[in-house]
């Protein structure tokens, strides 16, 4: 399997859901604030008027973030796109976009909008090319996952199912995290 | 498993595209080994579509200072335009004609390469934003592999070939203009004969002469539909316009010919395109479009021109092939056409039925618009789209210069169904073809030379429009309205009842956006009129203008009359009165939201206006061709560093071939690709007159060439192949000292 070029990483909103127009001052001011460490970060998008979709994007060099409305519930992703860590496998890509995406979310919840569930989270493959053919090789996935997952929140009680959905859909995760270790999280 | 996309769509993608970008990709390498010089990748990449976009000179305005964007890579992608920086991918859609399975790929790489929305533009293309230029070979590739080109969707050449979206089940259309426009698309792609123009040239088809259709006198070639009865039998040709366009000096196309034959419809086009390279203004690009020539010229001597040149253009088989396959474009409906027996109780049924379903000339055929807010829809939204498509139509979906989508052949009774599976994927707006269907250019948001966000004000309208759109008067409800970001006019301002284009004026020692008014432009007979513009108001105030003066027409208008007629009695003084209570600026103090535009909270600047590549650069076509043997030859090198020899002897062979053809072509227009042609042309023309030869090694890298070509066919060993890659480097450097010896100003002059 091809180590995968971009990977998107999205949490849910529970009951409490934001509106789209809030992140854009958000966005616009984290820019000015130049908030995110080790990210360039370069323009915001405004697709609210598109359903199903990327609705606020905050577009960097390296990853974009957004407010995203796509599937059957609202959330906030993280898509890394490049500026990779030296270490090319699949296992170091998967840990390096969590814990960014992580910040990233950590950097959300000091403002003053809803929160995120942060144990139920999506993790898709925006990368065709490296869809897991095999049983093999989709086991591989899982394993490399549950590992960054791990890894990142400091638990093992993780569970991980594949995305049954439409198949054109790139690859997609659906990660449960039971016993979320706040201490983990917040370190 | 293929590991790259490059291998596993080799035998999938038409085999010249695919060799046209691994050039391309070749060609990035040697920019970023500074082996290709800026103008000329720029030249080179807007050519596949690759644009560059807001920001990508490395600044940014934030709303309170402006930032340098520092990008990781050094080099740049053309002037003043950082390789990192995101740029915008423009993919053309002859015609607009989709099908599902290329919807469904646009969706892929929608997300897998943008920022997951695929744009319609108000060309029929789609556009991709925020893409970085590495991936743009890849994407290439899909799309080549579904039959979709980006070459020559930007860049001086011939841009999308648009055609009313109801070609072929238009109710008043002479005939389906479809299959022309394809073969129009097909014959020029990457033709010789329009590699050297000083500015872009866009052609477009209508079937009908009274409606909108497909706007053929605001292009630069149109060409209108007509049948004549000759010898007792109808024949079908074309009503030709030229030199129509938009931008900052609207022009109406005048008429070259009232009845073009069909046969003769590529050979005059290609004669109006060699006098338009020959003639046309090179070094000012403001100048450049082929109205300035056709304004300079009179149409009479331009027609003329055109005369002259068809008759020296040697017989192209092509010109007549697809005459003989016209009816490779029918489609046949998946459906059997049946009566809906009864209204369908379906909120928001009525209301979309009355304003995005229309009647096609075929009984018991409808075609759905989806109207698509700003023209974007989602990767999410595409995929169901195409779902809807497959189900209901013989796959034919069309996109619109109006920023929508059609599907075409839906039977009345899946009308309720249709509907109701658009609007479960958000999709089922109403009011295509109202007021509320605004359509705009990317302006601020993307474009480098936006002033206003024309996207902003797009969707502000649209908001307040559609919340009262049950209690609009009909009249108001008929108007439209377009949205340009500057004055260039992309989102076609001119042309719409109501037309806004962005600018920005001085109030209070701060800069505040502005929109231009212009008012009273007519799409009806085929962009029949332009508005003009009337005076400038502030952004934030545009909303309740537009109240006021749809209200005022509403009110005022005679029975029957139109927008623009109602505009031309009112007067200039009196519209002035209408906008000048809305011109005022309240003190930042009082009104902060004055000085941002719409949906952008930062205050607002024109710092980052640059430079816009919709003019392309101005590259000789030397310049552009001998880039492309470069690129083969460093194919070549590759191909020998991973002991393909046998290969690295047929990319140098080729290289060279392609070198020499660079000159030839100062020379012979005509010469084609065929390797004798080549050769013997370039002997003629190059090595008998000793042009060719360099003052100490005389005719030695022209043998390079000529050897390689008389021995072709022969065993090639390691040792043969290295050798001849060099010669293939010696030989394009040899050109290339060729041509700056043959431009050189002659000595004395500066």
């Amino acid at each position: 399997m091809n180590t995968p070029q971009r990977l998107k990483i999205k949490f849910f909103y529970q009951d409490d859901v934001p509106a789209a127009e809030q992140f854009l001052p958000l966005f616009h001011r984290w820019i000015q604030e130049d908030r995110l460490a080790e990210h360039l970060l370069l323009d915001v998008a405004d697709y609210k008027h598109v359903p199903n979709s990327l609705a606020t994007l905050l577009v960097a060099h390296e990853a974009d973030l957004a407010f995203d409305t796509e599937g059957d519930k609202p959330g906030f992703s993280y898509i890394r796109k490049r500026a990779w860590p030296e270490t090319q496998t699949l296992d170091a890509r998967l840990e390096f976009s969590l814990a960014q995406a992580l910040n990233a979310v950590e950097a959300l919840e000091l403002e003053d909008l809803p929160k995120l569930d942060l144990e139920s989270l999506e993790i898709r493959f925006l990368d065709r090319l490296a869809i897991p053919d095999t049983q093999e090789e989709l086991d591989t996935v899982l394993v490399a996952t549950k590992k960054a997952v791990s890894q990142l929140y400091g638990t093992h009680d993780i569970s991980i199912c594949q995305l049954k959905e439409d198949k054109r859909r790139a690859f997609g995760l659906s990660i449960k995290v039971k016993r979320l270790c706040e201490e983990a999280l917040a370190a | 498993m293929p590991t790259t996309w490059k291998e596993r769509l080799k035998t999938h993608m038409p085999h010249d595209w695919s060799e046209e970008i691994d050039l391309f990709e070749n060609q990035m390498i040697l920019r970023k080994q500074d082996k290709l010089d800026e103008k000329v990748f720029a030249e080179t990449r807007l050519r596949r579509g690759a644009y560059g976009q807001r920001y990508d000179n490395g600044h940014r305005h934030d709303g309170i200072k402006s930032r340098e964007l520092k990008f990781p890579t050094a080099t740049t992608k053309g002037a003043e335009t950082e390789w990192d920086a995101p740029g915008m991918q423009r993919i053309k859609f002859p015609f607009g004609g989709m099908n599902p399975a290329q919807l469904e790929l646009l969706a892929d790489l929608a997300e897998e390469y943008a920022d997951g929305i695929i744009h319609v533009t108000t060309r029929q293309a789609i556009q991709y934003h925020f893409v970085h230029i590495e991936d743009v070979p890849d994407l290439m590739r899909r799309l080549a592999a579904e039959g979709i080109t980006t070459r020559e969707a930007c860049g001086n050449s011939v841009r999308n070939v648009t055609a009313c979206p109801l070609a072929g089940v238009c109710r008043g259309e002479a005939f389906d203009t479809t299959p022309y426009a394809h073969a129009m698309f097909e014959y020029f792609l990457g033709h010789d004969d329009v590699q050297d123009f000083g500015r872009k040239f866009k052609p477009a088809f209508s079937g009908c002469e009274h409606e909108a259709c497909g706007l053929v006198k605001m292009h630069d070639i149109g060409y209108l539909a007509q049948t004549r009865v000759i010898e007792g039998e109808v024949k079908r040709g074309f009503k030709l316009f030229v030199g129509g366009g938009l931008g900052t000096i609207p022009q109406q196309a005048k008429v070259l010919s009232d009845f073009v034959p069909e046969e003769e419809l590529l050979p005059v086009t290609q004669a109006v395109c060699r006098v338009f390279a020959r003639l046309g203004e090179k070094k000012n690009r403001n100048r450049a479009r082929i109205k300035f020539l056709v304004e300079q010229l009179g149409i009479n001597e331009f027609t003329r021109l055109v005369s002259e040149e068809r008759a020296t253009i040697p017989h192209d088989p092509r010109w007549l092939e697809y005459l003989n396959k016209l009816d490779r474009f029918t489609e046949t409906p998946r459906i059997d056409a049946r009566a809906l027996s009864q209204k369908p109780e379906l909120e928001g049924f009525e209301s979309w039925f009355e304003t995005n379903v229309y009647a096609q000339k075929q009984g018991g055929y409808y075609v759905v618009t989806v109207n698509l807010p700003l023209g974007d829809l989602s990767s999410e939204q595409a995929y169901k789209l195409a779902d809807i498509a497959r189900a209901y139509t013989p796959d034919t979906l069309r996109t619109t210069v109006e920023q929508n989508i059609v599907l075409r052949w839906v039977s009345e009774a899946d009308l309720p169904r249709v509907y109701f599976d658009l609007k479960n994927a958000g999709l089922a707006n109403p009011g295509a073809g109202t007021i509320v269907d605004i359509t705009s250019c990317p302006g601020t948001d993307t474009c480098k030379l936006g002033i206003a966000a024309s996207r902003g004000l797009a969707a502000e309208l649209r908001t307040r429009l559609a919340a009262k759109n049950g209690s609009l008067d009909k009249a108001i409800k008929d108007l439209r309205i377009k949205v340009s970001g500057c004055f260039n006019s992309c989102g076609g301002h001119h042309i719409a009842d109501i037309g806004f284009f962005g600018n920005s004026r001085k109030r209070n020692n701060r800069t505040v956006p502005h929109f231009q008014v212009v008012l009273g432009g007519t799409r009806k007979d085929n962009a029949g009129s332009y508005g003009m513009a009337v005076g400038a108001i502030p952004s934030k105030h545009v909303p309740d203008f537009l109240d006021a003066i749809t209200g005022r027409y509403a009110a005022e208008r005679l029975d029957g009359e139109s927008f623009k007629d109602w505009v031309n009695r009112l007067g200039k003084l009196e519209i002035k009165k209408v906008l000048n209570d809305y011109t005022e600026v309240p003190l930042y103090e009082t009104g902060p939201q004055f000085y941002s535009d719409w949906g952008d909270v930062r205050e607002f600047s024109v710092g980052d206006i640059g430079v816009g590549e919709c003019a392309g650069e101005v590259v000789s076509l030397f310049s552009l061709t001998i880039a492309q043997a470069e690129g083969t030859a460093f194919e070549a090198l590759i191909a020998l560093d991973e002991k393909r020899f046998k290969e690295a002897d047929e990319k140098a062979y080729k290289a060279m071939l392609q070198a020499a053809r660079s000159l030839v072509l100062s020379k012979n227009l005509d010469v084609g690709e065929d390797p004798n042609t080549i050769v013997s042309e370039f002997d003629r023309h190059f090595i008998q007159t000793e042009l060719f030869f360099d003052k100490y090694a005389r005719g030695k890298f022209a043998q390079y060439l000529t050897k390689r070509h008389e021995q072709n066919g022969k065993t090639v060993s390691e040792d043969s192949s290295r050798v001849l890659v060099e010669e293939a480097h010696l030989f394009i450097e040899a050109a290339h000292a060729c041509d700056a010896r043959l431009t050189a100003p002659p000595q004395g002059v500066n």
